[in-house]
C-alpha cells in the first residue's frame, strides 16, 4: 500500500520479561500526530511470509518525531511477535500504516476509568498525557503478572500517584471489578484493554450492577489464532484458495492477489467483512454482533475461519 | 416534490408502557403530573436509594437534579412522565449531568399534544393538537412533520402555504 510510512528502529528495550518496546523514528517527513488510543499496523518482511500486526501507539500523541510500540511475545505466536523480538534490530527499517483509532476516549465523560490487563496498558499510555493536559478526572487500574508483564508500572505509579492502582496476580493481588464499578459516579466511562476474559468479567459486572452498556468500551487485538486448514472458494471466479493452519483467511486471500480492504487485522474494526454464501463459520472477531454471527452469512477474514473444510465467499 | 421528501423524515419517538426495571443502585422518578401508576412504580422500586421529583418547573428541576445527581452512582436509572416536550427537556438536563439515554425510562406522554419548532422564526409553539398549526412566533401556518428534535422536545414545522397564503389545507388531528 502506497500510504505506508517508512520508519527506522531507533531503540529497543525490554520493559517487562515478555515485552519489548520499540522506538520508531521518522525517516523522510515528520510522523502524523495521532489521537489517544490509536494504533499502527507494522509490516514484518519475513522471508516465508509477511506478517502484519496492529500495535497501539504508546508515545505522547503530539510527538511527531517518534512513535513507540510495545510487543508482547505471545505464547501461541504465529511468528509476528517472535519476529519483532528476535529479528528486528536497532537501525532496521520497517513499514507501518498511518495511525488509525478504534479506541478513542469519550471526552464528554465526567470521569474516565481505564482497566489495563498486561500489555493492554499500551493504549492508555497515549491517553494519559492528553488526560493530564485536559485536566480530566481519571484512574488507571493496571492488572498484570510481574513474572511476564507489568511494563511501565514504576513510572506510571510515580507519575499518577493516587490515580494509579496496581494488581499483580503473581503476588496474589487481584482487582474486585464489581466493587470497583459500584464505586464509580454517574457519568463515568470505563475503558478496558486486555484479554477477552477481563473484558467479559467487566461487561458482566456492569450488567449485573445496572451500568449502561454505552459507557463500557473495550479493545482487544486478537492476533489470528491458528486452526484447521480449509479451502475458500471465490464465488465470482470459482478460484480456490488454500488456507493453511497457520495463515488467516485474509492473509491467504492476499497471497492469492485478492485484496480485501482492512485496517486492524485483529477482528475489531469491521473493514474486511465478507459475505459467505456457503459453509459454516468459526467466528473469532469482536466486531459482529451475536445475531450477525448466528445468521452465519458474514465473516471477518482477518481472524475468523471456516468451521468445516470449505467456505464460499461472495467476492 | 421537496415537500414530499421532507415529510418522509420520521424520527417520532416510540414509547412503551412496559417499563424495564433492571438492576440499579439509585432510581430517580421525575414527573410533571403525578398519577397512581407512577407513584406505584416509585413505591415498587427496589433500588438502594430512590427519590421522586414532582414539578412542572424546569428551572427548579435543574437545580434539584444538580443536587441529587452530584453524588449519584454510575448505576442510576431515571423514570420520566409528562408531556413529550417535558420529558425530553428534562432528558437534556439529565444528559448534561452524565445520564445516558439507556438510563432514562420515558413513559408514554400524557397527551397527544406536540410542540412544533418553526424553521422560519425558530420559536416553539406548544400544545399543538392539529395540523397545520399557527406559529406563535411569526404567525405562519405550519405543516407539522414527524421529524423530532430531542434537544427541543419538538417537531419540525415549516410553512405549509408559502406559495399561496390563501391555500389553507384541511385540519388533521395529530396522533
Amino acid at each position: 500500500m502506497s500510504n505506508q510510512i517508512k520508519v527506522e528502529v531507533a531503540s529497543i528495550c525490554q520493559v517487562a520479561p515478555t515485552i519489548r518496546e520499540f522506538t520508531l523514528e521518522a525517516i523522510d517527513d515528520a510522523l502524523y500526530p495521532f489521537s489517544p488510543g490509536a494504533h499502527v499496523v507494522v509490516e514484518m518482511p519475513n522471508k516465508k511470509k509477511v506478517y502484519k500486526n496492529a500495535y497501539s501507539l504508546l508515545s505522547d500523541p503530539t510527538d511527531t518525531q517518534r512513535y513507540r510500540i510495545a510487543v508482547r511475545l505471545q505464547d501461541a505466536s504465529r511468528g509476528g511477535s517472535i519476529y519483532m523480538h528476535e529479528q528486528v534490530k536497532v537501525g532496521d527499517q520497517l513499514l507501518i500504516s498511518p495511525p488509525s483509532n478504534l479506541f478513542s476516549p469519550l471526552w464528554h465523560a465526567k470521569k474516565h476509568v481505564m482497566l489495563a490487563g498486561g500489555v493492554g496498558v499500551t493504549p492508555f499510555m497515549s491517553y494519559i498525557p492528553e488526560m493530564i493536559r485536559r485536566d480530566a478526572d481519571f484512574e488507571l487500574h493496571y492488572m498484570y503478572r510481574s513474572l511476564q508483564t507489568g511494563a511501565y508500572k514504576h513510572e506510571l505509579s510515580e507519575q499518577l500517584g493516587d490515580k494509579y492502582f496496581d494488581y499483580d496476580s503473581d503476588r496474589q493481588t487481584r482487582c474486585d471489578v464489581t466493587a470497583l464499578l459500584s464505586q464509580q459516579p454517574l457519568g463515568t466511562h470505563i475503558y478496558i484493554c486486555g484479554p477477552d476474559s477481563l473484558i467479559q468479567a467487566v461487561e458482566e459486572a456492569a450488567q449485573t450492577l445496572g451500568l449502561p452498556a454505552s459507557v463500557i468500551h473495550s479493545e482487544e487485538f486478537a492476533a489470528p489464532k491458528p486452526g484447521m486448514p480449509f479451502v475458500a472458494e471465490i464465488k465470482s471466479t470459482g478460484q480456490q484458495v488454500d488456507v493453511s493452519a497457520e495463515d488467516s483467511l485474509l492473509e491467504a486471500l492476499e497471497a492469492s492477489d485478492i485484496s480485501i480492504p482492512n485496517l486492524c487485522r485483529g477482528g475489531v474494526c469491521g473493514q474486511c467483512v465478507c459475505t459467505v454464501v456457503e459453509g459454516e463459520i468459526d467466528h473469532r472477531d469482536q466486531y459482529l454482533s451475536d445475531e450477525e454471527k448466528a445468521a452465519g452469512n458474514t465473516i471477518m477474514p482477518c481472524v475468523s475461519r471456516a468451521a468445516g473444510e470449505r467456505l464460499v465467499l461472495d467476492i | 416534490m421537496e415537500l414530499e421528501s421532507l415529510s418522509v423524515v420520521v424520527s417520532k419517538p416510540m414509547y412503551t408502557a412496559e417499563i424495564s426495571d433492571g438492576p440499579c443502585a439509585y432510581s430517580l422518578f421525575i414527573c410533571e403530573q403525578l398519577n397512581t401508576a407512577f407513584s406505584d412504580l416509585y413505591e415498587a422500586s427496589l433500588a438502594d436509594k430512590k427519590d421522586l421529583i414532582h414539578s412542572a418547573d424546569l428551572a427548579r428541576i435543574e437545580g434539584d437534579l444538580a443536587a441529587l445527581l452530584a453524588n449519584a452512582p454510575a448505576a442510576t436509572r431515571v423514570y420520566l412522565l409528562g408531556t413529550e416536550k417535558y420529558i425530553w427537556l428534562v432528558g437534556q438536563q439529565l444528559k448534561a449531568l452524565g445520564v445516558t439515554e439507556e438510563q432514562m425510562e420515558m413513559l408514554p406522554p400524557l397527551s397527544a399534544e406536540r410542540s412544533v419548532f418553526c424553521c422560519h422564526c425558530y420559536q416553539v409553539t406548544d400544545q399543538v393538537f392539529t395540523a397545520p398549526a399557527r406559529c406563535v412566533g411569526c404567525g405562519k401556518l405550519l405543516a407539522v412533520t414527524d421529524h423530532f428534535a430531542k434537544a427541543h422536545g419538538a417537531y419540525f414545522g415549516y410553512q405549509v402555504n408559502a406559495e399561496d397564503a390563501t391555500d389553507i389545507p384541511a385540519s388533521v388531528e395529530l396522533s
